[in-house]
């Protein structure tokens, strides 16, 4: 089915938006979660749930790209429990080893307040990079994707991988510092 | 909330049009395989034969082997390979998800029955291996509540913790759909059929019964013709995946059987993360019975490692089917020490959540093993409570055949085999140790096998497919 009839769908309040989502996103969003959790039972929850978030958003958002509006929110639900099974010590995937990477982008000195800024000034700094730089960074830190399947994504070596990763949190770095974001 | 939590948050809400799609490939995390056997392992729960208190004649004028029913198992297509669309692995991922899917409930009494009937069939394993099939035993025993009635059937209704038979029907058919697989990469299948006398008069609604609640196949033949020997050998090899063979020679119908039921679990899995056999040393296990010799697969990996008051644990995950637990003693207890330990039924029983779990870096090394055991279940089963259906005078099987007079269970065996290795030596000694980065987590931690253990294979459903004891890995 076309995403514009999904959307409908979830217009008319027909619960059968949530079979085709499942039918047509499931597994994509199931991908994202897996990432985040390593888990089957948790990624499955969070995929259902994502189905209902998506029903107490549509009316009234109209999502232009419906798989990213619904890995957005497989991803931010995926990511809180993960802080919830983190807080009780079961582990999870690639958001431990994520979170500690991009601890080398920013400083802990002092917290950030305001997100909306620090939204606009990554979006400016991911508009910066190559396309190709940009795509390994995102697959990595928005998909939490392990880096063996980045790398057999992108058609690259799991070094070079490493290395753009590196090369990009370096560069990333130096902008926030600059930027004054967490010192 | 930490800046770098703040920011990860972040990154999920960057401008759409600079995130890219997944949709054009499938996940790759997974890669075809053929199925080979990293991790075979195959059981009979079967000859539960029937035998007449007193002889009689079977009419040798019958044919060899009639099927009377034959099970038909759910079409899950292949497994695609990386080269496949989207498409595919969608098609796949709802055959599987759909098989999955089962009604709340459907494990309910299930723990219970695999606490007790694993404390009692993996006792007394002190100095040899011992292994078991909860699920089996589980499906094999379903049925044989559907051949008897009244206390006979009342108890191993209570065995298995159902409240009637209905319930067990309804449940032993979403378990089985639950842990079904057989996609041309992982395989997990519960297959049980019956072996009827055809001088013999069955009746028919039971059969249906069967042949539809636990994917039963029912043939009908002269037990005492060397042709229906050799159809249910066959047949018994075919559903083992040939792990079992000296078993199944050794298996004998008697002239004089009424039914024979036989049921079995064929599995074949591969590790997510494969050994690499360039790592793979010989070393020391210090067996029960005295030191051996043996290959000893070894590997660092960044993985949750889970402990008790006397154990660690890892878990093994295998491609789209389930995962190996290892449970290893302190060395002040034994595996038969731990079967009375509450927080390892917590670990057995539980398919992710542990509360003593943390993710760390494991220098793992694991024997390769190729265990079996040939179990007589008759005295386990007795002191489970199931002893109506043993006797002829108090063995009710009515349901089975209006001739049921005098007729009775008089033999119930489990033959189990269970093999791991490394598999794919040269796909392996690519990748084992780089999927996970480059960040090194704080903690580290040893599991070195060298020394007796418990093992578990969990379905992909989370339920205990073999559970055992190894003592001596070869």
């Amino acid at each position: 089915m076309e995403d514009i009839h999904i959307i409908e769908l979830y217009w008319k309040r027909d619960s059968s938006a949530i079979t085709e989502s499942q039918i047509k996103y499931g597994s994509y969003c199931s991908v994202i979660a897996d990432n985040i959790l390593h888990s089957a039972e948790d990624t499955a929850e969070c995929v259902n749930d994502t189905w209902l978030r998506a029903w107490d958003s549509m009316p009234p958002q109209k999502p232009s790209r419906l798989a990213l509006f619904f890995g957005r929110i497989t991803r931010n639900l995926a990511i809180d429990r993960y802080r919830r099974n983190r807080s009780q010590k079961c582990g999870g995937g690639q958001t431990a080893l994520c979170l500690e990477e991009l601890g080398e982008c920013i400083g802990e000195e002092c917290p950030i307040e305001d997100r909306l800024e620090l939204r606009e000034l990554l979006n400016g700094f991911l508009r910066g990079l190559s396309d190709k730089n940009r795509k390994v960074f995102l697959l990595r830190y928005w998909y939490m994707m392990p880096v063996a399947e980045i790398a057999q994504r992108s058609g690259i070596s799991e070094g070079a991988v490493k290395m753009t990763l590196k090369r990009v949190r370096d560069k990333l770095k130096d902008f926030l510092q600059n930027e004054g974001v967490g010192v | 909330m930490k800046n770098r939590d703040i920011l990860l948050d972040v990154i999920g809400e960057t401008d759409e049009e600079l995130v890219p799609e997944l949709t054009e490939k499938k996940r790759s995390r997974i890669k075809r395989t053929v199925i080979g056997g990293v991790c075979a392992a195959a059981v009979i729960a079967g000859a539960v034969t029937l035998y007449p208190k007193l002889g009689r004649s079977p009419d040798r004028s019958a044919g060899s082997c009639t099927v009377l029913a034959a099970a038909v198992y759910p079409q899950i297509p292949a497994y695609p390979g990386d080269e496949d669309d989207y498409g595919a692995y969608q098609a796949w991922s709802e055959a599987v998800a759909e098989l999955r899917s089962q009604p709340e409930g459907y494990t309910d009494g299930f723990d219970t029955f695999f606490v007790n009937s694993t404390q009692v069939f993996l006792s007394g394993a002190e100095d040899g291996n011992a292994v078991y099939s909860p699920l089996s035993l589980y499906m094999a025993l379903g049925v044989t509540a559907e051949i008897t009635d009244g206390s006979s059937r009342q108890q191993i209704l209570d065995v298995l913790g159902q409240s009637d038979i209905e319930t067990l029907r309804a449940h032993s058919r979403s378990i089985w759909q639950a842990d079904y697989m057989d996609d041309g990469m992982a395989k997990c299948v519960l297959a049980t059929s019956l072996w009827t006398n055809s001088s013999l008069s069955y009746r028919a609604d039971t059969m249906e019964q069967i042949a539809e609640s636990y994917y039963s196949s029912v043939y009908s033949g002269d037990p005492a013709d060397e042709g229906y020997s050799t159809a249910l050998h066959e047949w018994l090899n075919e559903q083992t995946g040939e792990l079992l063979t000296d078993y199944v020679s050794g298996i004998e119908m008697d002239p004089e059987m009424v039914l024979t039921l036989a049921s079995t679990v064929d599995y074949c899995g591969k590790w997510v993360d494969k050994f690499s056999a360039e790592s793979t040393e010989q070393s020391v296990f210090h067996a029960a019975g005295g030191d051996v010799t043996c290959d000893f697969m070894n590997a660092e990996r960044d993985m949750e490692y889970r402990w008790g008051e006397s154990f660690s644990s890892v878990s093994l995950p295998l491609e789209n089917n389930g995962h190996m637990k290892l449970i290893l003693p302190d060395e002040s207890c034994s595996p038969a020490d731990l079967l009375s330990d509450t927080e390892v039924w917590e670990l057995l029983k539980s398919q992710w959540y542990y509360p003593n779990s943390k993710y760390v870096t494991v220098t793992l090394s694991v024997p390769k093993f190729d265990v079996s055991s040939d179990t007589d279940l008759r005295e386990g089963l007795l002191r489970l409570g199931v002893s109506d259906v043993f006797t002829p005078d108090t063995a009710d099987l009515s349901p089975l055949t209006d001739e049921a007079e005098g007729i009775c269970l008089s033999q119930a065996k489990q033959d189990t085999r269970v093999t791991i290795d490394e598999d794919g030596c040269r796909a392996s000694s690519m990748t084992v140790m780089e999927v996970c980065g480059e960040a090194e987590p704080d903690d580290h931690a040893e599991f070195i096998l060298d020394r007796p253990f418990i093992f578990e294979i969990m379905s992909a459903a989370g339920l205990p497919l073999f559970v055992g004891i190894v003592n001596v890995p070869v």
